[in-house]
């Protein structure tokens, strides 16, 4: 208090008071998405695991055509070859060498000893079919269920979800009703029934999978509406005489970022191994066709002779899943109405 | 961070042995199996107790109504019936005592049986024979096996079966050891079709006086056989345990005291528990990739089981009625590649209808492919050649095809495979797979409701008749529109004017075979085989070809 | 509340009513025979097994008097297991599936919330990062893969636990480990998103501000908080998890439920189809009306039995 001398006076100015000045604002003008992707841009996890996924799906894409088999092309005297990749094959850590180990721990390249001239990639399955394509074949249809599953659980499960929790009373006892019946059905029941209807393959597994995939998302959305509708943004809104349409959609969807990301993701694999599930009773993909679930299924039952039968396609799929949960992670945070700077 | 990834393992770690404190205690049987096997060889090990993986529960323990491998080969352990089949899977006197007594004609054999005991005291009696059958053919029963095993073959079951009155079989108690049994024709395979648990006795007194809960449980059970059962929840159980009988008349022939049952369900679990030492034999192991490892191992026992498969035409459909048209398409798929490129696991390519090392020749002891061999084999050229005859005879120059098969892997592995090279051999040919539950493939065989059918059949009893009989016209397993009167009437011969001649009725069945393939009513797919782990100090392991699939009664651990 | 509750209790048996309805028509529409020796059986035996089970009738006659029977308390016979009451295989088989699903429960969701915990409060470190690697790995991974390599190198080649079967609590380590990933994953993630959003939330800095303890802080405020959408997953995956799965019974030899109702459904052995989606559909809904009462516990905000905005 005693060095307040010191101070100079001229370090002081009058504060020029510009009511228009007040009310300008300083960020440019965004939307509430384009500030997501502003943001989502930063997250340096998010935007690789982006171009990964797009890496994923343009060899999803091209991959069952670059190489030199067809995906259903089988020729069993190439039953079960290991993985061999020009150039790479000379590197011997890595498993491209056409060496398999047998039972008693000694490797052998199993395409000199049976004579074979053909580069298989990733290897052959017990049909000796390329497994390089059919991996990717399966990515594909292992992808569209991905993103129908996502599709689904956006579409019907959040609007079911925010409509039952949001208006309550009566609407929400009757729409839970339908919940309760709907999961209390065996899926197994309903799916079979398909084969009747339909043909087993891809299109009883999309309807399967809109019966009852977005149940789970629903009910975590009317449980987050439940806590949030009563808080005092959504009472300001409604004070002010916003629509239901508009609170639903404006103020409490964006809130709902988190969880609804969070869900889908496990939608995802979920869907893809209850397709898998399915090709296991039987029900599911008709052979030829494959999906990296189903691959993963044949391949576990020859794990120990062939390991690679398994890992390829286990590690695409890790990758993928991994990949989609940076990028939710990265998009829950960019849309974060609370975190937004 | 450090402490962050200290904090997280002891977090794990805590987690963990809260956990596995909360399930501590009480473990001491798991170790008791593992090193019950001594090191050096020789002489017999000291506790005689082994412990063996099913790949099922036993559905009903009731003689009368399984209807099922792992039922049939439990009670083939635990209780016995006029004969039983040894390890040369020859019959051997169970309970009968010297050969029967058989009528001119081959239709009357009058049985005579030793003295023995149910595991409660009371001795097995002719009575006990009559109750079961008399129980296995009435109606209200329902069971299985009993009408099936029964008519067409014992005098009167078609009657009582289908009047209700149990008492028109024939079979009757001439004194407490005294049984006669009447056939409709000679039945040349008789011992061995008596060894088949559905003609076992049943006690009427405990059955009736236990009712419902008859079968229900071990405690609800008599036995008869070499083993008792000593624990068995029920159907529901997944472990349970059977103990040499002493009531049994040939104990002393029985060396194993004690085996634990388990049931394991998948095939790479089933090869674990087994490399663990936690069993000595496995179920049949049925995964080509679980087989492999094991190639040349001396614990893996193979052999060749009488099953067949087959892709079944159906005439129904007007394409597949074509001679030309079933004839190209048996004779279009590699089925040598299919067995020893896919299955790898012992079965053979088969290009016949009854399989190989099933029955022999009644004089000579030859095979009964011996005196046929192989028909439609493998051959696309001449395979195109009838395709196009047949597609010219139709007015058409392509075709779609359903095939309807199983969904285990094993099937759909191999049907991916017959249609690729179905495909690739015959141009114009189009196949759509359909892989479906067996109850539905089931029932769409009954129906007929199918094009192409890819299924198969295992015997019952040893006789080439098990198979002949499927294919005559109108017959109950026939289910596709087949038929041919000289066929039929080669398989009527056999049943009735040739049934005392042995030999004669072998060729008959043998001609049948061949104008069955000159029709290419079928086209066989493989002969499958068996494989199973075996504990390699394990003696005298004995598997059956019909019927139940195992006997421990010849059995022994060694040292 | 007791208004609420006795409501709820007559929708429930509404909803299962209408759940076993569905469920029988559509289990009649399903192809195939019950009978395994269909392949073998002559006409005249096949008419005398469908009379036995009144498979003869009409469905809807079949219909009215299964819902009779169900009302007086039976659930009928098993085909497949040769005539054996359903009720008696349903609690036969429930016991192991259950305790695994608890266990599972109860070891995924701590572990998981630890995991959830440790990734929000270390936000975009390393620790977060393998956390949430961890979680997505546990369910990227499908559980047969998972438990096959466990039952190996954990079973045979470690020797630390048993194999397969069920004969004693060593027994269920392996299976319930398998079993727990999912739990794990699910709650490691849900749990992350909510204690972020829950602790940049005011009164978490007002409780900070206050000098409430770092524990305090985790475990009484935001914790609670970040509880309404966990408990919403973690509800009927109970249920799922109690149930059993057909992949873990499978591999580990487990006498569960999971692998007997997949079975069932195969061989169309209709009354234990029936009962077990009833004993199912049950405890789905119980363990809903449970969660929609634990919401008010855990947020007084949240009121369900009024309604009225």
């Amino acid at each position: 208090m005693e060095h307040t001398e010191k101070i100079s006076k001229d370090q002081f100015e009058p504060a020029i008071i510009d009511s228009k000045k007040s009310e300008e604002i300083s960020k440019p003008s965004l939307n509430f998405w384009q500030d997501g992707w502003l943001r989502l841009r930063k997250n340096k996890g998010a935007v690789i695991s982006l171009v990964v996924i797009i890496l994923l799906t343009i060899l999803a894409l091209i991959g069952p055509m670059i190489s030199n088999y067809e995906f259903d092309r089988q020729k069993t005297a190439h039953a079960n070859l290991p993985p061999r990749i020009p150039v790479l094959e000379n590197i011997s850590w890595l498993p491209f060498d056409g060496m398999r180990t047998l039972n008693n721990g000694t490797q052998v390249n199993v395409y000199e000893q049976k004579d074979i001239e053909d580069y298989y990639w990733f290897g052959t399955d017990n049909l000796g079919r390329d497994q390089f394509s059919r991996v990717w074949k399966g990515t594909q249809i292992s992808l569209y269920i991905a993103f129908l599953a996502a599709a689904i659980d956006m579409i019907i499960g959040v609007a079911f979800g925010v409509i039952s929790g949001y208006f309550g009373g009566r609407i929400d006892t009757f729409m839970q009703r339908i919940i309760e019946i709907l999961s209390g059905i065996p899926n197994l029941v309903v799916v079979i029934l398909m084969i009747l209807i339909l043909e087993p393959g891809i299109i009883s597994i999309t309807i399967a999978l809109t019966i009852t995939g977005w149940v789970s998302m629903a009910r975590v959305v009317r449980a987050q509406v439940l806590k949030l509708k009563g808080q005092e943004f959504v009472m300001a809104s409604r004070t002010l005489g916003a629509s239901h349409s508009k609170i639903m959609f404006k103020h409490l969807i964006p809130n709902l970022a988190g969880v609804i990301i969070i869900n889908t993701m496990f939608t995802i694999p979920n869907a893809i191994f209850f397709e898998a599930f399915l090709s296991f009773i039987g029900l599911g993909l008709q052979e030829p066709l494959a999906s990296l679930g189903t691959l993963i299924d044949a391949g576990f039952k020859t794990m120990r002779a062939f390991p690679y039968q398994m890992l390829i396609p286990a590690v695409v799929i890790s990758v993928i899943m991994i990949a989609f949960n940076m990028i939710a992670d990265g998009v829950r945070d960019a849309l974060d109405p609370k975190m937004r700077d | 961070m450090k402490k962050s990834k200290h904090t997280l393992l002891f977090i794990l770690f805590l987690a963990l042995s809260v956990f596995l404190a909360a399930c501590g205690g009480g473990n001491e049987d798991a170790e008791k199996d593992n090193n019950k096997t001594g090191e050096e060889s020789g002489g017999l090990a000291d506790t005689q107790e082994i412990t063996v993986l099913e790949s099922a529960e036993i559905p009903s323990m009731d003689s009368v109504m399984a209807q099922d491998t792992v039922g049939f080969s439990m009670l083939n352990n635990v209780n016995e019936g006029l004969y039983r089949l040894d390890p040369e899977q020859n019959p051997v006197p169970g309970l009968v005592d010297g050969d029967p007594t058989v009528s001119e004609d081959g239709t009357v054999y009058t049985f005579k049986l030793r003295e023995s005991q149910w595991s409660n005291g009371e001795p097995v009696t002719a009575h006990d024979f009559v109750y079961a059958w008399q129980r296995a053919i009435h109606p209200d029963t329902a069971s299985p096996y009993g009408p099936y095993m029964m008519v067409g073959k014992i005098k009167g079951a078609k009657e009582a079966f289908e009047s209700g009155d149990a008492t028109k079989l024939a079979v009757k108690a001439l004194s407490d050891l005294e049984l006669e049994v009447t056939l409709e024709q000679p039945i040349p395979y008789m011992e061995s079709l008596m060894a088949f648990p559905t003609f076992y006795p049943q006690n009427q007194k405990f059955v009736e006086e236990k009712g419902k809960d008859y079968a229900k449980n071990a405690e609800n059970l008599l036995f008869n056989g070499p083993f008792k059962m000593t624990d068995w929840n029920g159907v529901t159980a997944s472990s349970w345990t059977i103990e040499k009988n002493e009531n049994y008349w040939d104990k002393d022939n029985v060396t194993l005291e004690k085996i634990n049952y388990n049931v394991s369900k998948d095939p790479q679990a089933a090869a674990n528990a087994f490399e663990a030492g936690e069993a000595d034999v496995t179920p049949k192991l049925s995964t080509p990739a679980v087989i492999m490892q094991y190639e040349g191992d001396p614990r893996l026992v193979r052999w060749l089981e009488p099953t067949i498969f087959w892709l079944k035409f159906n005439q129904e459909n007007e394409a597949l009625a074509n001679k030309n048209i079933r004839m190209a398409l048996s004779l279009a798929f590699d089925k040598d590649a299919m067995v020893n490129d896919i299955l790898q696991n012992g079965s053979l390519a088969a290009n016949y209808a009854v399989p190989a090392e099933f029955v022999r020749h009644p004089e000579t002891d030859a095979d009964f492919r011996e005196g046929n061999g192989d028909m439609n084999t493998y051959n696309p050229e001449e395979a195109k050649k009838h395709w196009e005859q047949g597609l010219k005879e139709l007015g058409t120059d392509s075709l779609e095809f359903s095939l309807l098969s199983g969904d285990t892997e094993t099937s759909k592995t191999l049907d991916t495979y017959i249609v690729d090279q179905l495909q690739n051999n015959l141009p114009g040919l189009k196949i759509n797979l359909e892989s479906v539950p067996f109850s539905v493939r089931l029932d769409r065989e009954n129906n007929m409701d199918y094009d192409i059918l890819h299924s198969g059949w295992g015997p019952d009893y040893l006789d080439p008749m098990t198979f002949s009989d499927l294919w005559i016209t109108g017959g109950g397993n026939n289910k596709m529109a087949y038929s041919n009167a000289e066929y039929d009437k080669l398989i009527n011969e056999a049943n009735t004017t040739l049934a005392n001649e042995p030999a004669a009725r072998f060729q008959a069945l043998q001609d049948a075979e061949k104008i069955f393939f000159e029709d290419a009513a079928i086209a066989p797919t493989y002969q499958r085989s068996a494989n199973i782990l075996v504990n390699d100090k394990l003696e005298g392991f004995t598997y059956h070809l019909v019927g139940p699939e195992y006997s421990w009664k010849f059995a022994k651990l060694n040292k | 509340m007791v208004k609420y509750i006795a409501q709820r209790v007559f929708y429930m048996i509404l909803t299962l009513f209408i759940i076993a309805s569905l469920t029988f028509f559509l289990m009649k529409l399903i192809p195939g025979t019950p009978f395994k020796m269909g392949e073998k059986m002559s006409d005249a035996q096949m008419e005398v097994m469908l009379e036995k089970y009144d498979l003869d009738k009409p469905v809807p006659v079949q219909y009215v008097s299964y819902m009779t029977n169900i009302l007086k308390g039976d659930l009928g016979t098993s085909f497949q297991f040769g005539d054996a009451e359903v009720s008696e295989l349903i609690g036969n088989r429930i016991g192991p599936s259950a305790l695994l699903g608890f266990q599972a429960l109860l070891v995924g969701s701590l572990i998981g919330t630890l995991l959830g915990i440790i990734g929000a409060l270390k936000q975009n470190t390393w620790a977060d990062y393998s956390s949430t690697f961890v979680a997505v790995l546990g369910k990227s991974i499908p559980s047969f893969v998972f438990a096959g390599l466990l039952q190996y190198y954990v079973g045979v080649k470690l020797g630390w636990f048993p194999v397969a079967f069920w004969k004693g609590p060593e027994y269920t380590v392996l299976p319930t480990i398998a079993l727990a990933m999912f739990p794990i994953a699910i709650t490691a993630r849900f749990m992350r998103t909510e204690m972020i959003e829950v602790l940049s939330s005011d009164y978490i800095t007002l409780a900070k501000a206050k000098g409430s303890s770092y524990f305090d802080i985790i475990f009484k405020h935001a914790l609670r908080n970040a509880l309404i959408p966990v408990i919403t997953v973690l509800g009927p995956l109970a249920v799922s998890l109690m149930t059993g799965s057909l992949v873990i019974e499978k591999i580990f030899s487990v006498p569960g439920i999971g692998e007997q109702f997949v079975t069932s459904v195969q061989v169309n052995d209709y009354s234990v189809i029936m009962g077990t989606t009833l004993l199912f559909a049950f405890l789905f809904i119980m363990i809903i009306l449970v969660v929609d009462i634990l919401y008010g516990l855990i947020d007084p905000r949240i009121r369900l039995a009024g309604g009225k905005q």
